[in-house]
């Protein structure tokens, strides 16, 4: 045991932007243990203020490379919410395969090129392609193309989609292409397959770490919630009245960070995969529902390093969800729809969605002229950082006994299996001192 | 993928074009990075859409494509050309506005060039995972910009406005002499 040391990450790596971890014991006995996000605040909220309702989700898309799709869907749902737009089914059923195809292409980034090299005991995705595993890269490379080839059919863009407009799509895919990628994602299981039997062979390299925390997503009646549904909590059950969502999701701002922080029933809670895992897991597909089975993961499982786990799950079944959306779209006929006319109106509206990394909020007042006057994005990975900070507080005691190598170690993985995306999370107050 | 294509040449180049060989047989996309949202962090974007907005000078065969910051989604573009041009903010120590007109080879083998993206580097990390795959395209070519302001807005910076039209047309002027190259 080493009485006195300190582990200083800055800039931990194979996470999406700038975060930093610190730990000071002195004589056993922990002085510091932080996890801070030092990014540099981001002023979005302030340049949707006095643009025209459909400009909001083109900006909006830009917020981040990753989650362009999810973005672009809360957008427009909070301001089709705001304007009374009513979309069309065979929109509903296009943007559902929107979202399963950016899950898909957010989880395997992660699974594949930012958590495996953890699992396999290598610092990047580099050395694996050049080992033994090369096989397993050239899965993920494949799934991972997959998933992209899927965002850029629908949306017209594999980021930063150009299709999605308020009240629909400007073009749809074509049936040729729809039952094209039909195929290919049934072709697609049994790589996921192979890969989920990689993964679990070193699967005991994830720690076997438990805190019992809150757990958030939407969940829904009819399927496991993606694009609707209404807030759910762990904790304190489901919350219909989404246009009050601070009442769940309470950020705060810390000194030693450029994000917000939330919290809701207890000091923290988790949002993302294993949050809609242990809330919806019986509305899963069989196929991912036998994932599951081979991880033994049941809800309601309290280790957080198996949220990389729930999201091969959750790949498993946005593939299954996708090939049965495409059968509702053909057997209910693909067709050119009418663009949905807008009757603009002074009002405020709420758009909520389930990202890769967990729960999404847009929330815009639309004037009577048809501009922005006040927005506000709730962002998964800020909802998150408490829940970091607290996990941080319970492992390392329960591992101070390790070398500071392997401490550190532990902590860079907790927080690569949150799936942060800080880039996109951060946010300030914009305070003028006199 | 989206791709643009360029607005159809006149009818007399396009007969023209008929009696001499095609162009240029080789696949070639010029691909736009960066954020649009941190200022001149979107100089690709810009110069990639007054690069579509222009209607003559480069063959129609030519795909654009906005990479925004899709980073490791390049991936999966790269295998699909034989020729790569990529239009970035790049961190070179330079004058704000100037650029650099380099190679991915450059990138990992001349330690001078200290040719770092704003993208927290993951563009170089792309390149060496296409290259290690073996997918990397014959010719992959970078034009980089040296920005001067990064932070979060949605306006370039006055460095950089005052020299859209050089960049602009040094950028045509290097997709040329590369279209030559290859005739």
């Amino acid at each position: 045991m080493s009485n006195d040391f300190s582990i200083h990450v800055e800039h931990l790596t194979r996470v999406e932007g700038h975060g930093n971890i610190e730990v000071n014991v002195k004589n056993g006995k922990i002085e510091k243990l932080q996890w801070s996000v030092i990014e540099a605040p981001r002023f979005f909220e302030a340049m949707l203020r006095g643009q025209q309702y459909n400009e909001l989700r083109p900006i909006t898309s830009r917020i981040c490379g990753i989650c362009s799709i999810g973005h672009s869907l809360a957008s427009l749902k909070a301001t089709e919410d705001a304007l009374n737009v009513k979309i069309t089914e065979q929109t509903a059923l296009l943007r559902r395969l929107a979202i399963n195809g950016e899950n898909m292409q957010s989880h395997i980034l992660h699974i594949g090129y930012l958590a495996a090299p953890d699992l396999f005991g290598v610092g990047s995705v580099l050395p694996l392609i050049a080992s033994k595993h090369k096989d397993t890269v050239l899965k993920i490379v494949k799934l991972h193309r997959l998933a992209n080839e899927m965002s850029d059919i629908i949306c017209g863009r594999t980021v930063h989609p150009i299709r999605l407009i308020v009240g629909g799509f400007s073009a749809i895919p074509t049936k040729k292409q729809l039952l094209d990628l039909r195929k290919r994602l049934d072709e697609s299981k049994a790589i996921t397959n192979d890969l989920a039997q990689v993964i679990h062979s070193v699967v005991d390299k994830l720690p076997n770490f438990i805190r019992e925390t809150e757990y958030i997503s939407l969940s829904a009646d009819d399927e496991y919630a993606f694009y609707d549904g209404v807030i759910n909590s762990t904790d304190t059950g489901k919350f219909k009245d989404y246009k009050n969502y601070q009442t769940i999701t309470n950020e705060y701002f810390v000194p030693q960070s450029t994000a917000k922080y939330a919290k809701h029933n207890r000091k923290s809670y988790m949002v993302g995969a294993l949050a809609r895992f242990n809330l919806n897991s019986s509305q899963l597909h069989s196929n991912a529902k036998n994932i599951a089975k081979l991880f033994k993961l049941k809800s309601i499982n309290y280790n957080p390093f198996m949220n990389t786990i729930a999201q091969l799950i959750e790949f498993m079944h946005n593939t299954e969800d996708s090939i049965s959306i495409i059968d509702k779209i053909l057997d209910r006929g693909l067709k050119e729809e009418k663009q949905i006319k807008t009757k603009i109106k002074a009002s405020r509206g709420v758009g909520l969605v389930e990202v890769p990394r967990g729960l999404l909020i847009h929330d815009y007042t639309i004037n009577s002229k048809g501009y922005c006057t006040k927005a506000n994005c709730v962002i998964p990975t800020n909802q998150n950082h408490a829940n970091i900070q607290l996990d941080m507080e319970k492992i390392v005691p329960e591992i101070i006994d390790k070398p500071p190598k392997e401490i550190e170690f532990t902590l860079e993985m907790l927080v690569r299996a949150y799936d942060p995306c800080i880039s996109c999370s951060t946010h300030y107050l914009d305070v003028k001192f006199i | 993928m989206h791709t643009i294509h360029v607005s159809r040449v006149p009818l007399i180049t396009w007969m023209l074009s008929l009696f001499k060989p095609v162009l240029c047989m080789k696949k070639i996309c010029i691909i736009g990075i960066g954020n649009p949202l941190r200022r001149d962090d979107g100089i690709g974007i810009v110069l990639l859409e007054k690069l579509v907005e222009q209607k003559k000078t480069l063959p129609k065969e030519i795909q654009y494509l906005d990479g925004g910051t899709g980073g490791m989604n390049l991936l999966h573009i790269l295998p699909q050309f034989d020729i790569v041009i990529i239009i970035d903010a790049v961190q070179f120590n330079a004058a704000p506005g100037s650029y650099r007109f380099f190679t991915a080879d450059e990138i990992t083998t001349n330690k001078n060039i200290n040719s770092i993206s704003t993208h927290t580097n993951q563009l170089p990390q792309v390149i060496e995972i296409s290259r290690q795959l073996e997918e990397l395209p014959k010719q992959l070519f970078i034009f980089g910009i040296q920005p001067k302001n990064t932070s979060y807005g949605r306006n370039l910076s006055n460095a950089l406005k005052k020299n859209i039209k050089t960049l602009l047309s040094s950028l045509q002027n290097e997709i040329e002499t590369i279209i030559e190259k290859n005739k």
